[in-house]
């Protein structure tokens, strides 16, 4: 019998993960705070429409694509003996999800934590490039773009917090806004400069790696989105968010010692790949590919490859850069 | 005996109501709260430099240089 999957939070990315569930033939139950948005949701894409969070109950996986925190509705999920996979980019909310590990597991259910754009889908681009190296040493992640009006704003205040990282075995503090790195993301984006921010990254990378010395992520900004990133979002975000993209470097050794750097990217609707990936890793959920307790992109357990293949088939445009980055010396 | 130099007037003031007292009376009758005032304008400048030169620091530069080799082309997944 087909799978129930369903999806709370008929935003930009709840809506495009039910979207690539109802493409690869799951059946999905939608529920959203906001009615209207849950029924336009189930007439464009299909599906029925829940009263309440807890008719959830009744469902196989949930996917939880509301903004943050999400930690209230995926404990109460859990405790409704559902799996569970949550899009959240929170940095307080996504300690409080991977502390819900232990509650999935005596469910004898999966909880996904990150299985989004970043965190999510740059994990398991972290984990391609990982699996070619011989010994992981740093891995950087940067992404451009956002989601919805709440990832927007996410972002925004991602810009004003503390920044977390990970350097030779500690973790570290600095300002958001800080670190400025001009990176290069896939066309159509290009170049961009990025800063360090209250990005989760870190943490659930950590997890997947613990060999890494060095885990960093940035996120790009504007001159005027750093000035501004202490105060309220001043112009209203894009309502069905924009193109983003996403770059993850990976450094380490070959077998012989020599240093090896590899970079990969993505880029595509930054809503999109969110939901896209979600949905995936739902599907995982249905087909017992995830043991039970929690899992974060990235770590060994988790069908690296069959997520990217999935993903790749469902729209996402998975780059590598050729060559490495260095001035031309005349 | 005459002071050697002009001398500014007491000012009387009393008594006070809301609406007689302005920032001038309060000054010159309140050395106390003109100290406190001069240390507030202080800090108020001290905070408006710290805001320039803060500023500036963040617009400044252009951003670094860009790779002038390599490019980006289609991932292909292994088993896939």
């Amino acid at each position: 019998m087909t799978a129930i999957v369903g999806v709370v939070g008929a935003g930009v990315s709840g809506r495009a993960a039910g979207r690539t569930l109802r493409h690869r033939g799951l059946r999905v139950a939608w529920f959203d705070s906001d009615r209207a948005a849950a029924r336009t949701a189930s007439q464009r894409f299909g599906g029925i429409v829940l009263d309440s969070v807890a008719d959830m109950a009744a469902v196989d996986v949930v996917v939880v694509a509301t903004p943050a925190p999400q930690a209230p509705v995926v404990s109460a999920l859990l405790a409704e003996g559902v799996h569970v996979v949550s899009v959240s980019d929170d940095l307080d909310d996504v300690p409080v999800l991977c502390d819900l590990g232990a509650a999935a597991s005596r469910q004898d259910r999966c909880l996904v934590v990150g299985a989004g754009m970043s965190p999510g889908l740059s994990g398991l681009l972290a984990r391609l490039l990982a699996d070619q190296i011989d010994v992981v040493d740093e891995i950087h992640v940067a992404m451009h773009g956002t989601g919805g009006p709440a990832c927007a704003r996410q972002h925004h205040d991602a810009l004003g917090s503390r920044a977390v990282g990970w350097h030779d075995g500690e973790w570290f503090e600095r300002p958001g806004g800080s670190g400025r790195e001009l990176v290069w993301f896939p066309e159509p984006i290009g170049p961009a400069d990025c800063y360090r921010g209250a990005l989760p990254e870190p943490l659930l990378l950590q997890r997947a790696f613990p060999e890494a010395d060095r885990i960093s992520a940035r996120v790009s900004a504007r001159r005027r989105d750093r000035l501004t990133a202490r105060l309220p979002l001043l112009a209203p975000p894009h309502r069905e968010g924009d193109r983003g993209a996403i770059r993850v470097e990976v450094r380490g050794a070959a077998a012989d010692g020599a240093r090896i750097t590899q970079v990969v990217g993505a880029v595509g609707r930054t809503g999109d790949i969110a939901g896209t990936v979600a949905a995936l890793f739902a599907e995982s959920c249905t087909t017992g590919a995830l043991p039970v307790g929690l899992t974060v992109a990235g770590s060994e357990h988790v069908p690296t490859t069959w997520l990217l293949a999935a993903a790749a088939e469902a729209g996402v445009l998975l780059q590598e850069y050729t060559g490495i980055a260095r001035v031309a010396h005349t | 005996m005459a002071a050697p130099f002009p001398t500014r007037p007491r000012t009387v003031v009393e008594p006070y109501t809301a609406l007689t007292i302005g920032w001038r009376t309060v000054l010159s009758v309140a050395p106390a709260y003109a100290g406190g005032m001069r240390l507030l304008r202080r800090a108020l400048v001290a905070l408006s430099i710290a805001s320039l030169v803060a500023g500036a620091l963040r617009l400044r530069g252009n951003g670094g240089v860009p790779p002038q080799e390599g490019g980006w082309r289609e991932l292909r997944v292994p088993g896939s």
